[in-house]
């Protein structure tokens, strides 16, 4: 794992965290593992930023890979695609959040303390610097999956490459879920015990392009 | 006599219609209403049609439409109340001024005025009754009397003040009383204050009674449920809302202090004792792998039963939680201390339903009672109430109020520090199975309003931490909601006036600071998985004394979600939609096996009849004359009810009200009288039909439920074995094409494969008629239902629908060879039997017959669309036998189809059942 100040450049050597000898160990005879919900990235709203309307938070702790989460705009929404999802209703759902995305972009500054409001009535209504360093992913709808959903949201994303006004970007990341071990037999002696596991998991970023 | 709509005096104007605000308005819709138009002649020019004229006319006429229209719109009738969002009215048709938000009371008192609306305050209103009279005249003579001795004392004061009483001379301070909790026994209700202690006789409050009775449905007063007023469903529309704060985002909680709580001490040999014969039998709980349970870090929840006449019967769900052992002493000390080896002392806290808590707390007295030592139970209802949260934000909103008392890191608590490092769960159902946490928490009005909780940085990494190691067991103490004088110093919270008091004092926007005055909060934080697996959302159920309850509501309520929003309130209905939605079975009304279960049906069952005796016989369900097709008359047993006496041919049983228990389980002397004290008399006549202590002692008390896991063993058994007769197995269904269940629906099996009579190879030409076995029934009724189950590959469903179509229509104006061929091709197309038979005689439009009786095998007991399937479920019973006996001939994937029948309708829809 890399700490913050450590940032190395991409394709640089790095340990893996799934190297084999990282690999869990194969669970105990008569046990079975019991999955555990995914842990859902949290949705946070920042009051630092409110003019830009960026979440810069959560830009200082790295992933597991070392790789820095891009910053979220307040208003992203955040879809979680399950593998029976359908096709149809994904699409929907995005159109939807896009719309109400761009709609909110003119910029409410509902819930936010009296500063901040003040400070964003100074602002010309402006978006964020499109020369700064954060500008490229401010994601207006991120669909997030895992596991054999992985397949529906690249598919719904590429759907969505063929719209001008519209970007697609798509991004890898590793999650951690935990799993429980339990063991099948009633009167066994054990104790249940509990471990990590990586999943791999893809974003897929979409906004408008204007 | 004055109009309410004509304002008082005025003179009148041109029309003799008095000139006001409310005749402008009508003229002013009159005028929007009205719709200009041109003449068409004036077009016309010496008998000719002047082209541009005659358009630019219309033209304006449909922009006069148009502006008409919307002009319409804007002068309707709408009041200023109605711009208020809805789940911000609180009262549907408010004209109260004062009742809508500020910037809006304004032009709502305008529009008062406007309409001339009644304004009274209803306690100025002159008394109409002599009981209202004598009522006002009382208050009246209290309040010169009150004036009276204000006024005396007021004398006094400036006069006398040497008569004030010696100090420090003789008085001997004592601590206050504490309410008594009897041992063995039951315990009063709180005592109501006096002012609303009329309305609580035959019933107790919750803790936020007012709180929720303005936003909530609650019971009636006459019929309570369970002896408390309980809200049924919010004021607001909120099936989907409830369904998305559930799962997706927000928060859902309940003040579920209705349920009840029993505590119980003694050796702890004894209390395995007692949780054995209560049915805790499973050896993983009292081996190695229920230590964590033992030591009380782990909760158990499950189904508890007693032992009876004839076999075991379930009582209820019930939540048993064990209160850690005090830490060892040191060596040194147990030397200096007695050389005996104490018996553990143990305590554990009960949590059940509270309709099938008199069941239990007999049954726990009269266990407690034959164990030596004795154990001693104590009733712990109105001591500790409860809160239950689910939903996405439920975990940031319990951390965002709940603050811990003790912080310094001498005294900081681990669980404490434990919960605070929860920040970014989203679902409980990520912790620990059955995970425990207590702590003291700190008053949360004295942080109002609540602020939203911020994630530390790096949160990520030590939130996984925490949930894989789960370091709660370091130096374990006993937890202080065990403990009475705790519970008691907590109920001592100071009032929201002096809380008021010291936040004026206080600096804007600081937090008030803890003083001696403010007791440390209890609280015992339970963790719940849902039954079904997968991501479904989990509960919190948070358990702090009964006084503190209101406090930690109010500010609960107004927490900020991150998500927008606050946590949504809940009612009783909301909680069987959650249940119903993670397709678990809801107690009572889906355990028709327990007493309780079958209280909650009669009663349904008394509810719908009276509903239905209601209305006028031209339009409601006739049962006798319902045509189930191939001739057969009438609803199965009663059609107002989920008939399982007659599924399982027990006697009918009577209403509720009329039986008496006779052969219960013998209660202990002391208890029963306390018992048969606790609901007053004049509760039997009242009416209502829940008394906990009146059980339907009938024949439907047989009827026992197989668990899932004893019915897959039967299942798997090799031997023919047999499940008890008249037993049940909960099943959960789902429809496969279409249909929605409604609860009392008929479960059918699909009927059994015909006897075989093959007959020879010359059945390749299609019979004339379709074969009509001996009941009635089309031979091939079976194939008929199979044959609607999509196939896995084409997922074609409407593939008899197209073969049954008719022929195709003769075209108009076609040429005889055509036509010859069309015919050809209808005579060939026709159905056969060609003419038909009567309607209903052998399929219901296309659709298959239902099967016949001796196929029932159950009956639904909660069924709707469900908004997490997309599809509708259901969730029933089915008689073990029969669906053993199915599974056993037809295999398990064609065993679980079943036909589920609306009461009252003839057509069955295919749905698959599986064991919860």
């Amino acid at each position: 794992m890399a700490s913050p100040t450590t940032q190395s450049p991409v394709g640089a050597q790095k340990p893996l965290s799934n190297r084999p000898e990282n690999k869990l160990p194969p669970i105990p005879d008569g046990s079975r593992i019991r999955k555990r919900p995914l842990p859902v990235p949290p949705h946070q709203r920042t009051f630092k930023s409110a003019v830009s309307a960026v979440n810069l938070q959560n830009q200082t702790t790295p992933d597991i890979d070392g790789y820095l989460l891009p910053p979220r705009a307040n208003h992203t929404q955040i879809i979680k695609v399950s593998s029976s999802a359908s096709h149809m209703s994904l699409v929907k759902r995005v159109r939807k959040a896009l719309e109400s995305a761009r709609n909110s972009q003119q910029g409410t500054t509902k819930g936010l303390p009296l500063a901040a409001r003040i400070a964003a009535l100074g602002v010309k209504n402006g978006k964020p610097d499109p020369t700064g360093p954060i500008s490229d992913a401010l994601d207006d709808v991120v669909l997030i999956a895992t596991g054999r959903a992985i397949q529906k949201a690249i598919e719904v994303g590429a759907s969505f490459t063929r719209e001008r006004d519209l970007m697609v970007v798509a991004r890898t990341r590793t999650v951690q879920a935990v799993d429980d071990i339990e063991r099948v037999d009633e009167g066994a002696e054990e104790e249940d015990s509990a471990r990590l596991r990586q999943v791999s998991c893809v974003e897929i970023g979409v906004r408008w392009a204007s | 006599m004055m109009k309410r709509k004509d304002p008082p005096g005025g003179a009148k104007d041109a029309q003799g219609r008095p000139p006001n605000t409310r005749n402008n308005k009508r003229v002013k819709v009159q005028d929007a209403r009205n719709i200009r138009t041109q003449p068409s002649d004036a077009a016309l020019e010496d008998g000719k049609l002047d082209l541009n004229k005659f358009l630019s006319a219309r033209e304006f006429e449909i922009r006069a439409l148009e502006k008409s229209m919307a002009k319409c719109k804007a002068v309707n009738a709408t009041r200023v109340f109605q711009m208020v969002p809805r789940v911000m009215r609180r009262r549907t048709a408010s004209h109260n001024a004062k009742r809508v938000p500020k910037r809006l009371q304004v032009q709502a008192r305008k529009e008062m005025l406007e309409d001339n609306t009644p304004t009274v305050e209803s306690r100025k209103r002159k008394p109409r009754t002599t009981r209202a009279r004598i009522r006002a005249e009382t208050m009246k003579k209290l309040r010169y009397l009150a004036d009276k001795k204000k006024k005396k004392t007021k004398k006094a004061d400036d006069g006398t003040v040497e008569e004030s009483q010696p100090k420090g001379k003789g008085v001997i301070t004592t601590r206050a009383p504490r309410p008594k909790i009897r041992r063995n026994m039951l315990n009063e209700p709180p005592k109501a204050d006096s002012k609303f202690r009329k309305r609580q006789i035959h019933k107790t409050w919750l803790p936020t009674h007012l709180w929720h009775a303005k936003r909530a449905t609650m019971t009636t007063p006459n019929s309570p449920l369970w002896r408390f007023a309980i809200p049924l469903t919010s004021t607001a529309k909120s099936y989907r809302p409830t369904h998305r704060a559930s799962g997706q985002k927000g928060a859902v909680a309940w003040d579920v202090s209705y349920m009840s709580t029993i505590g119980v001490y003694g050796t702890s040999d004894g209390i395995e004792r007692v949780l054995r014969s209560l049915g805790l039998v499973q050896e993983g709980l009292w081996n190695a792998r229920g230590k964590k349970w033992r030591a009380g870090v782990r909760k158990w929840t499950g189904i508890l039963s007693s032992q009876h006449k004839n076999g075991r019967r379930d009582i209820g769900p019930a939540t048993v939680v064990w209160n850690p052992e005090p830490p060892e002493p040191s060596s040194d000390e147990v030397e200096t201390s007695s050389s005996r080896p104490k018996k553990s002392q143990r305590q554990i806290l009960v949590r059940t339903h509270p309709s099938c808590f008199l069941e239990l707390f007999e049954e726990l007295v009269k266990l407690a009672k034959g164990q030596k030592p004795q154990l001693y139970v104590e009733d712990l209802r109105f001591e500790i109430g409860s809160i239950e949260l689910i939903g996405p934000g439920s975990t940031e909103a319990l951390l965002g109020i709940l603050e811990p008392f003790h912080e310094t890191p001498e005294t900081a608590e681990c669980h404490a520090s434990v919960f605070r490092s929860l920040a970014g769960v989203t679902n409980p159902a990520s912790l620990p199975k059955d995970a425990i946490l207590a702590f003291s928490a700190k008053d949360p009005r004295l942080a109002y309003p609540p602020k939203r909780t911020q994630i530390p940085d790096g949160g990520e990494q030590t939130l996984l931490k925490t949930l894989i190691e789960w370091p709660v067991e370091e130096n374990l103490k006993p937890y202080s909601i065990f403990d009475r004088e705790s519970r008691y110093q907590a109920s001592r919270i100071p009032s929201q006036k002096s809380v008021n008091r010291r936040k004026g004092a206080n600096a804007p926007g600081e937090p008030i600071k803890v003083t001696a005055a403010d007791p440390p909060i209890p609280i015992l934080l339970l963790a719940s998985r849902p039954a079904t697996d997968g991501q479904a959302q989990g509960t919190w159920t948070m358990l702090a004394p009964w006084k503190c309850i209101q406090a930690i509501w109010y500010c609960l309520m107004h927490y900020p979600l991150t998500t927008g929003g606050n946590p949504r309130l809940g009612g009783l209905e909301e909680q069987r939609q959650i249940a119903f939605e993670h397709g678990t079975p809801w107690f009572p009304g889906d355990f028709p096996a327990t007493n309780a279960g079958m209280n909650w049906e009669l009663e349904q069952r008394a509810k719908r009849r009276s509903d239905w005796d209601r209305r006028p016989k031209s339009k409601r369900l006739e049962w006798k004359s319902l045509d189930l097709g191939a001739g057969r008359k009438g609803e199965i047993g009663d059609g107002l009810a989920c008939d399982f006496e007659h599924l399982l041919g027990l006697p009918k049983s009577e209403a509720p009200r009329t039986q008496e228990r006779s052969d219960a389980v013998p209660i202990p002397d002391p208890a029963a009288e306390a018992m048969v004290l606790d609901p007053p008399p004049e509760r039997v006549e009242s009416g209502g039909t829940q008394g906990p202590s009146q059980s339907p002692l009938s024949s439907i008390e047989t009827i026992s439920l197989v668990t899932k896991s004893a019915f897959n063993a039967l299942v798997k058994s090799a031997d023919a074995e047999q499940p008890p007769a008249g037993s049940i197995v909960t099943v959960n269904m789902e429809f496969i094409t279409r249909g929605v269940a409604k609860p009392c629906a008929r479960i059918y099996r699909l009927p059994s494969k015909p006897k075989v009579n093959v007959v020879s190879s010359t059945d390749a030409e299609v019979p004339a008629t379709p074969e009509i076995s001996s009941s009635g029934l089309p031979t091939d009724l079976r194939e008929q239902w199979l044959a609607k189950v999509p196939s896995q590959a084409s997922g074609n469903n409407n593939t008899s629908r197209k073969g049954r179509s008719g022929a195709p229509r003769m075209p108009a104006g076609v040429d005889m060879e055509t036509r010859k061929k069309t015919l050809a091709q209808s005579l060939l197309t026709t159905e056969l039997p060609y003419p038909r038979p009567a309607a209903n005689q052998v399929d219901i439009g296309g659709h298959p017959l239902c099967p016949n009786e001796d196929d029932l095998i159950g009956f639904v007991t909660t069924g709707a669309f469900s908004l997490s399937e997309g599809r509708a479920t259901a969730i029933g019973s089915i008689s073990a036998g029969r669906a053993l006996e199915t599974l056993r001939d037809t295999g398990v994937r064609e065993g679980k189809f079943c036909i589920v029948r609306n009461a009252g309708e003839s057509v069955g829809w295919l749905a698959r059942w599986e064991l919860v």
